[in-house]
């Protein structure tokens, strides 16, 4: 599909309409079109380098907008198992009811932000919670089913990552069905409420 | 579906058709998905490069040892471990900063404080200031963040000087107020001293 055209150029076949977008743009960032395309080029193999798909980079960068606009910022992992198991024996019920409504509120914003937040809750937990190895938010009709396994994650980590799950599904209009978990692993299906 | 013809440099078509091919893409489908990619960032206000840069910093994060999580969660925990006991948790919050900078020293970065330096300016997204300058011997940290609680304030300038202690820098200077750090640091040279 890509045709010489003059020394050191190639021409490619694109939808025209997909030109048009481009050059208004380019014409947008006031670059002239064939650096504005060069740089495109760059940027594709760029990623490449990291060993990443450029979709997988833009897909999980969106995301992380996504959660930089609902208030999440980063945070020294040990330090933070650290905290939690400090407090947590003494303040397990406050820590819990803070994690539920942290998670209600959160749900809320997946309403607000996307058309299917359940599956956005899927892509975002995967994309921005590393410190899971497996991440699933499947809806089989009425039912949402979560399955998390993390290999890192202790157990007050669980039992407040549960909490905040299920304030977040909750407030998407679903009730807890049935709960399993171990030390990371996290099993969670809910039924669609009845109001 | 109306098509046209596009320009561009031949070496940079044939590197992309070399991935398309490994992949099992068309070289059409490919370029396709590439430029659309160009249009859904602009969606986001922002080019591909500063999509790909984005990304590296949540990659620097994640190999630095960070994790995201809700600001709100963060701060209450933080704040309830503090007023439970202060000296531990700065304790172990200059702990956390001596093995993350440890990290960028054992990864074989060229300059491994410029590179915590850069990494550190974009973790604190939350921060409506944040600075480090760099000056012969001598580093001074600046940040601030209405947002920050005390206790998160105190902790994290613990955590910094942790990271530079580890650099080799002492504190000389501190200046922490809720929401305010300000810290200057001086090189310890080899005799133990440090000059500025």
């Amino acid at each position: 599909m890509a045709r010489r055209v003059a020394k050191d150029k190639r021409l490619i076949i694109v939808p025209s309409d997909l030109v048009s977008k481009l050059i208004e743009i380019s014409n947008r960032e006031g670059k002239p079109f064939h650096i504005f395309v060069v740089e495109a080029f760059e940027q594709v193999l760029r990623a490449h380098e990291m060993g990443h798909a450029l979709k997988e980079i833009v897909d999980i960068f969106e995301v992380m907008e996504a959660q930089k606009s609902a208030g999440a910022l980063f945070m020294p992992m040990d330090v933070l198992n650290y905290l939690t198991g400090k407090v947590y024996p003494t303040d397990k019920e406050e820590l819990q009811a803070k994690w539920y409504e942290s998670g209600q509120w959160y749900g809320k914003y997946l309403m607000a932000k996307f058309e299917d937040p359940v599956n956005a809750l899927e892509r975002i937990l995967a994309a921005s919670r590393w410190d899971l190895n497996e991440v699933e938010v499947k809806r089989d009709g009425n039912t949402v089913k979560v399955r998390c396994v993390s290999t890192v994650l202790t157990m007050e980590g669980t039992e407040l990552f549960i909490k905040f799950l299920e304030g977040a599904i909750h407030s998407l209009g679903y009730q807890t069905k049935k709960q399993d978990r171990l030390r990371g692993i996290i099993l969670l299906e809910f039924d669609r409420a009845t109001a | 579906m109306k098509r046209k013809m596009l320009a561009a440099r031949e070496d940079l078509v044939d590197q992309v058709s070399g991935i398309a091919n490994r992949k099992g893409f068309t070289l059409f489908g490919m370029i396709n998905d590439m430029l659309e990619l160009v249009v859904r960032a602009e969606g986001m206000g922002l080019s591909l490069r500063e999509v790909i840069n984005g990304y590296e910093v949540v990659k620097a994060a994640r190999e630095a040892g960070f994790v995201l999580g809700l600001e709100s969660l963060w701060y209450d925990v933080v704040e309830e471990a503090f007023r439970k006991d202060r000296d531990r948790m700065m304790k172990r919050w200059f702990e956390a900063g001596g093995w993350c900078a440890k990290r960028y020293l054992v990864k074989g970065f060229e300059d491994p404080p410029a590179a915590f330096n850069r990494d550190m300016g974009t973790f604190v997204w939350n921060a409506t200031e944040f600075s480090i300058a760099e000056n012969e011997n001598e580093i001074s940290v600046r940040c601030i963040s209405p947002r920050f609680p005390y206790s998160y304030t105190i902790l994290f300038s613990a955590f910094l000087e942790g990271a530079f202690n580890m650099f080799g820098y002492k504190c000389v200077r501190k200046d922490v107020a809720r929401g305010v750090i300000q810290l200057r640091f001086r090189k310890v040279m080899a005799d133990g001293q440090t000059r500025g």
